[in-house]
């Protein structure tokens, strides 16, 4: 049997780890292509036009599946990545909204991830055994997806400490793991001359801290250990229309404020030009660095040089 | 292709950095001499052709008695930069915020928030020691922007000159709905029908105005005075009352108010002079044929548009490529 996993939404969250188990499993996963500009369109004119640019994304990733004649899409109730926390409820609903934006859409399989009723270990057997009722075989394949993952906590420290600007890059997992969505920003932030700490990198190490809300928890310890750490500033990239960031954005607005952490809020939509968000990168990181002062050729078109 | 001013074309007076804001609606160039006094200002249009309306501007300093041999430095800023960046061969290209913030706290050292209105965007920086701490740019709407204002002034048939006069004549302004343009027009229109007169419709605009850029630009992030007021529509005497107002402090209209962004260029140039030594292919690009092409490249996902800018038959820069694979090898296979 063919499984398409949409590669968006929930897939940033445990990449690689669906395709492991449905391999292991004895089934072929296809995985949708990285998002492009015709993903962004196809999920623009199907998702519901109030719905989140990831949302949208995710839909063009659902039409493509269904596209390529999948025998069944697998979209995962996500309801909790952390114990104690909660996902955005989007993610809930992803199987139902799909059936009513894709008029042919295949069977869907759609398990309930949830870390406050189960760890993820216990997931993946209970999704293994929707295939096979085989014990060795379905811990084998549990096995082979939990290798999969990348392991958490192997957080990346910004390269050359102390050297140069540090930013803290805050956003959901599924927007920083998206090249188009977020515009290559951590690409843009490093030709800058920043060192780049994304905050998927920190969360899965962060024990939760109480806030329900598991982005918002997230993106409040980040930037506070950004200040305790003396990181230089805080880029918050988020898809237009996302409720939890219209809280997060506030909140975290203050908290940076509060301590003196330069905080800059980006939000991007379908419509959103690259050179809007590289305007606001390259004066966010003057601001943090000498003023742009000592640079003759001041980022902006680095090969602008050797072009003339 | 580089050369030091002075070397060639015997010089045309004293020597002088270059600097240039292309935007959407204006585009503006400024020559200042290396002790900081501006020798030549230009506020031109761009009418949505930035290549044109820079030609033109090379023309008009050429006319003017500048000579390529006296330029040691070409900056380029706003949405257009790197374009001309590329055909002006410009040894610096930058973001317009650092821009318009280098140039206002240079001539008011002691400001601490800058409010700039351009053509289509609006900017709120704040700043302390001389240095941005923080900015705000609008995002999705142009509510209040320049653009707007001519719309408005063109509807009520006064010539946008005369607009911001007119706003300080009102004796009794007319509240309008401002919290969207649209709405702030429709609400024009029904004040008139209703009998006010125009001069208090106009200065009820430009209030309405205020309160959106403060709601929607400013969003809440404090305003310590003094306060700056520069882009095109700080040319508006009833924007800055209207700001003063609403603010409740002296708001402070530099000089070259009108062309701040390439006044920044010119600074930045200065503080990065490499000994007068500048790749800027010279005033002659104002009669060349120039021509910008854009050609999807299939090399990968990202789909990039790639955009190649040609003086005559050859390619003198490309651009817009996220591998760099187009832009990394000099525009020679663009």
């Amino acid at each position: 049997m063919t499984i398409g996993i949409p590669r968006a939404l929930f897939y940033h969250y445990h990449p690689g780890m669906w395709e492991a188990l449905f391999d292991a499993l004895g089934h072929e996963p296809v995985l949708s292509g990285v998002t492009t500009d015709a993903t962004v369109e196809a999920g623009g004119r199907l998702a519901e036009s109030e719905a989140c640019l990831s949302c949208k994304v995710f839909a063009g990733h659902c039409a493509q599946l269904a596209g390529k004649g999948v025998d069944a899409l697998f979209i995962p109730r996500y309801f909790s990545v952390i114990r104690n926390a909660i996902c955005c409820p989007k993610l809930y609903a992803l199987a139902e909204t799909t059936a009513a934006e894709l008029p042919c859409a295949p069977r869907i399989i759609r398990p309930r991830v949830d870390a406050n009723r189960e760890p993820l270990t216990v997931t993946l057997c209970r999704v293994a055994a929707m295939f096979t009722k085989n014990p060795s075989r379905i811990w084998r394949a549990v096995a082979r997806a939990r290798a999969a993952l990348a392991p958490p906590g192997c957080a990346p420290h910004p390269r050359a400490p102390g050297a140069g600007v540090r930013v803290l890059l805050l956003g959901h997992a599924y927007n920083l793991g998206d090249q188009r969505v977020n515009h290559h920003i951590t690409r843009m932030l490093e030709a800058l001359g920043c060192a780049v700490v994304p905050s998927v990198s920190v969360v899965m190490r962060a024990a939760h801290r109480g806030r329900r809300w598991h982005f918002l928890d997230e993106a409040l310890w980040c930037a506070g250990e950004a200040a305790v750490e003396g990181w230089h500033g805080v880029v918050h990239l988020s898809a237009f229309n996302c409720g939890c960031d219209a809280v997060v954005k506030s909140m975290l607005e203050r908290q940076c404020r509060a301590r003196g952490l330069p905080y800059l809020p980006l939000v991007v939509d379908e419509h959103t030009e690259s050179g809007a968000v590289q305007t606001r990168v390259e004066a966010f990181v003057d601001s943090l660095g000498d003023g742009g002062e000592a640079a003759w050729n001041g980022g902006a078109v680095t090969n602008m040089a050797e072009a003339v | 292709m580089e050369r030091r001013c002075g070397d060639e074309h015997g010089g045309g007076g004293v020597n002088v950095y270059l600097g240039i804001d292309v935007g959407s609606v204006s585009t503006n160039l400024v020559a200042m001499t290396p002790d900081g006094a501006v020798a030549h200002e230009i506020y031109l249009r761009t009418g949505g052709e930035p290549v044109r309306a820079v030609q033109e501007g090379m023309r008009l300093l050429s006319r003017a008695g500048l000579g390529d041999g006296s330029v040691c430095g070409c900056g380029v800023t706003g949405s257009a930069r790197r374009l001309i960046g590329h055909v002006l061969g410009a040894d610096m290209v930058k973001n317009e915020i650092s821009a318009h913030a280098r140039a206002a706290v240079h001539l008011a050292p002691e400001a601490r928030t800058v409010i700039e209105i351009g053509g289509q965007d609006s900017k709120f920086i704040v700043v302390r020691d001389g240095r941005v701490r923080d900015f705000a740019m609008n995002a999705v709407c142009a509510a209040g922007t320049g653009a707007f204002l001519e719309a408005q002034a063109a509807r009520l048939g006064v010539p946008v000159e005369r607009f911001g006069l007119l706003a300080l004549a009102a004796r009794a302004p007319v509240p309008i709905a401002g919290r969207c343009t649209v709405f702030a027009e429709s609400d024009m229109v029904h004040k008139q029908q209703a009998g006010h007169a125009v001069e208090d419709i106009v200065a009820g605009l430009c209030a309405a105005l205020v309160r959106n850029y403060l709601a929607t630009v400013a969003k809440g992030k404090p305003v310590a005075a003094p306060v700056v007021f520069q882009g095109g529509v700080s040319g508006n005497a009833g924007m800055k009352r209207a700001f003063e107002q609403a603010l409740g402090c002296a708001v402070v209209v530099p000089p070259h108010n009108m062309v701040m962004g390439a006044l920044g260029m010119c600074l930045y140039l200065r503080a990065g002079d490499r000994g007068g030594r500048t790749s800027f292919r010279g005033l002659g690009v104002a009669d060349e044929k120039i021509d910008v092409a854009v050609q999807p490249c299939a090399g990968c996902s990202n789909n990039c548009r790639v955009f190649s800018a040609r003086i005559g038959a050859s390619v003198v820069g490309t651009w817009n490529d996220r591998c760099g694979k187009w832009s990394g090898n000099g525009g020679a296979g663009g």
